[in-house]
């Protein structure tokens, strides 16, 4: 039973992803939709095979439906469904690592600087308009926070838990404070617009910011998936150091990918809390500590969640819901259940 | 023990400072001791020897009574300090919003007035203290911002603010008058809010001109930073958008119920909702920069041309704010003639000659 119920919520995802491709403002029957995605899928193979086989094999796949109808499919929605699901991905992944490897069930990934930083990144590039895009700058800006960060925490070559933390809250608190003096400074025509920014929302994405955040954030997680077992060591403590790992280039290394996928989230789609902290606690709950399930449950969990969150919050009314007040709502009864039944599983 | 006295002298410097900003003349105190004044302010129509109290109800639906004619006056926004102008108030403003100066309609002399803050973001009332006003004129936007903060705190201190809103062109009228009618200034208001009128008459005339099978349908939007959205629209309680109805089209937003009079849609809800009946696109921006991006990006857009108005070429920009015409204040006309112009090109008159108007008549520059 338990067995299957894993296998599921690993299959989770595609499930989510259907649901989400059917759903949208924009009415279209579901046979057109699967029909759709069906002979563009063949239309894309019948491509590589082409290319392969220098134009020798060529079937030329032709989609009858209105263009208006592949628009929106391919061109608005899909890009948005699938950067929801890589975020979703990234952020749950994130906060499992970041608890794991600090032993702290509070921890994610904003605590190391990167949301206030790349808030910092956006009011610049809105408010000074100086023609640099708005991801760029709060991608450079979020890294820079974290570097900070780390910096600060690092005591005698270590990053402690609690130097961690603190060193977080100071740089949040820094680039918070930045961000309010722009706004402060800002016509409120900007002001608007980066207080938007600021809610987090996936309306903006198109097929430019899925093919620069997938690969950072694939390339993350697999190799998060690759190192998993080492968690499981790294959550022992200063025990594993007896044990001969090098705990702190480790942990190093973990930080630096997390940065990275976390960086690209945020500045595509602003910040989306909640997610990082409440997924990995409920994969937690019904399944363990163990980190061999864990990495591979909170990435699938995350994306599901998050696609389903932003479906609902692109449908539900004639216009946009903040997409973190939906993930907020949506998992809180949940997680509060759950908490119930397990008394928080951090130690099963 | 050092630094204890030193923390004593700040204490101190600052319960003195407090003091002299809440010990202010409140105006009924100015109104009782200074006797001077009394009689030589409404010389138009002095029928008794006492003041008349003035008593309005402004934008936000508050009763204020004022115990006379405001000789101190601060006024948070452009366009508003635009009227006072025009009314021959240059004199009396006090004190002016941060950005006022951006306004190329206010008079060098005014702009150079002690800044106090916005109606967005707050004012300092330390310095409306020391500025002795005896009128705050504040915008009103329903209280989202600090706007209902501003005027609770002015209450509060006692000083009578009127809060100003234009949820319409009509509006604006309104307001003219309502500013004569405080400054007794209704002759020069009148010869203003009259001539707005007739201009209005007039696209009302046109408006009814259009036949049925021309009525186009138009969405505006505000040029979005970035094309795939999220796009704010312009809806039902906007003045810019119930000016589309007025120059005869229709605003498709009004067919839908949504939370705000600026909802934020992403571009599918666009295309779902009106890809397929919208004649013309208008964009608006305040930044002239921007709103030629916008328009550019939104016409090379492959994803934008599922919408009729883009597919046939029919994206405009239109300006707004003090640099434009599409704004709160008298030179909302011109922004009404030149959207009327973009929209219906084949009925509308040139808005340049009623831009010069209304500069030659009112404003007195040279355009």
């Amino acid at each position: 039973m338990r067995r299957f119920l894993f296998l599921f919520l690993l299959a989770s995802p595609i499930f989510a992803f259907f649901i989400s491709l059917f759903i949208g403002a924009y009415h279209m029957p579901m046979v057109d939709i699967i029909n759709m995605v069906l002979l563009k899928s063949l239309q894309l193979i019948s491509g590589v095979l082409a290319k392969i086989t220098l134009g020798k094999l060529y079937f030329d796949v032709q989609i009858p439906y209105p263009s208006v109808y592949q628009t929106v499919l391919f061109k608005i929605r899909l890009p948005r469904v699938l950067l929801a699901m890589i975020v979703g991905s990234a952020l749950a992944v994130s906060g499992a690592v970041l608890q794991a490897i600090f032993r702290n069930p509070l921890v994610n990934s904003y605590i190391l600087g990167i949301s206030s930083g790349a808030a910092f990144g956006a009011a610049l590039a809105i408010g000074l308009s100086l023609g640099l895009g708005v991801t760029p700058l709060a991608f450079a800006f979020a890294l820079l926070a974290v570097f900070l960060t780390t910096s600060l925490a690092k005591i005698g070559g270590r990053i402690t838990p609690v130097s961690l933390i603190l060193a977080g809250v100071i740089v949040n608190a820094f680039f918070s404070a930045l961000t309010s003096l722009l706004k402060f400074l800002m016509e409120h025509e900007k002001l608007a617009s980066v207080v938007y920014w600021l809610m987090g929302s996936f309306a903006n994405a198109d097929w430019h910011s899925v093919k620069v955040a997938f690969p950072i954030i694939f390339a993350g997680c697999i190799i998060i998936s690759l190192m998993r077992w080492q968690l499981n060591v790294l959550s022992f403590g200063e025990e594993a150091k007896l044990v001969g790992v090098e705990t702190e280039k480790l942990k190093f290394v973990f930080i630096l990918i997390i940065s990275l996928i976390t960086a690209a989230s945020v500045a595509f789609c602003g910040i989306i809390g909640w997610v990082g902290l409440m997924i990995p606690h409920m994969v937690r709950m019904a399944f363990g500590p163990d980190h061999k399930k864990l990495i591979p449950l909170s990435i699938s969990l995350g994306a599901s969640f998050m696609v389903l969150a932003d479906t609902l919050a692109r449908s539900i009314a004639t216009y946009e819901i903040p997409i973190g007040i939906l993930t907020t709502l949506l998992g809180i009864p949940f997680f509060a259940y759950l908490l119930r039944k397990t008394g928080g599983g951090w130690h099963a | 023990m050092k630094s204890s006295k030193m923390l004593l002298a700040l204490l101190v410097i600052s319960i003195l400072a407090f003091n002299s900003a809440c010990v202010q003349k409140t105006p009924m105190e100015t109104a009782s001791t200074s006797t001077t004044q009394e009689k030589t302010t409404s010389a138009s129509h002095a029928q008794t020897e006492t003041q008349e109290k003035i008593v309005i109800t402004d934008f936000a639906g508050r009763d204020v009574t004022l115990e006379k004619v405001p000789e101190r006056i601060i006024v948070l926004t452009g366009y508003w300090t635009e009227i006072l102008h025009i009314l021959g108030l240059d004199d009396k403003i006090v004190g002016i919003g941060k950005y006022v100066p951006n306004n190329p309609y206010v008079p060098e002399e005014v702009k150079q007035k002690p800044a106090v803050g916005s109606s967005f973001k707050g004012l300092n009332w330390e310095s409306v203290a020391s500025l002795e006003p005896d009128l705050i004129i504040v915008d009103w936007y329903g209280g989202k911002y600090k706007d209902k903060e501003t005027i609770e705190k002015a209450e509060e201190i006692g000083i009578p603010v009127i809060a100003l809103t234009a949820k319409s062109v009509e509006d604006n009228v309104k307001v003219v008058e309502l500013l004569g009618k405080v400054f007794g200034k209704e002759e020069k208001a009148e010869e203003l809010s009259n001539w707005m009128e007739s201009k209005l008459e007039e696209v009302n005339k046109i408006a009814s001109q259009i036949p049925a099978d021309k009525k186009k349908n138009v969405i505006i939007i505000n040029a979005p930073k970035d094309i795939n959205g999220p796009i704010t629209v312009y809806a039902k309680g906007s003045a810019w958008a119930s000016i589309v109805e007025l120059v005869g089209a229709h605003n498709l937003a009004y067919d839908k119920e949504f939370d705000t009079q600026w909802p934020k849609l992403d571009l599918e809800k666009i295309i779902a909702y009106w890809g397929d009946k919208a004649d013309v696109i208008i964009v608006t921006s305040f930044s002239q920069d921007t709103l030629e991006k916008a328009v550019n990006d939104i016409k090379n857009d492959p994803r934008w041309r599922e919408i009729k108005a883009v597919k046939e070429g029919h994206v405009y920009g239109i300006l707004a704010g003090s640099k434009g015409f599409l704004d709160w204040g008298p030179r909302i006309v011109v922004g009404v003639y030149q959207m009327g112009g973009l929209i219906y090109p084949e009925y509308y008159p040139d808005w340049e000659p009623i831009y010069n108007e209304i500069l030659q008549k009112f404003y007195k520059i040279e355009g």
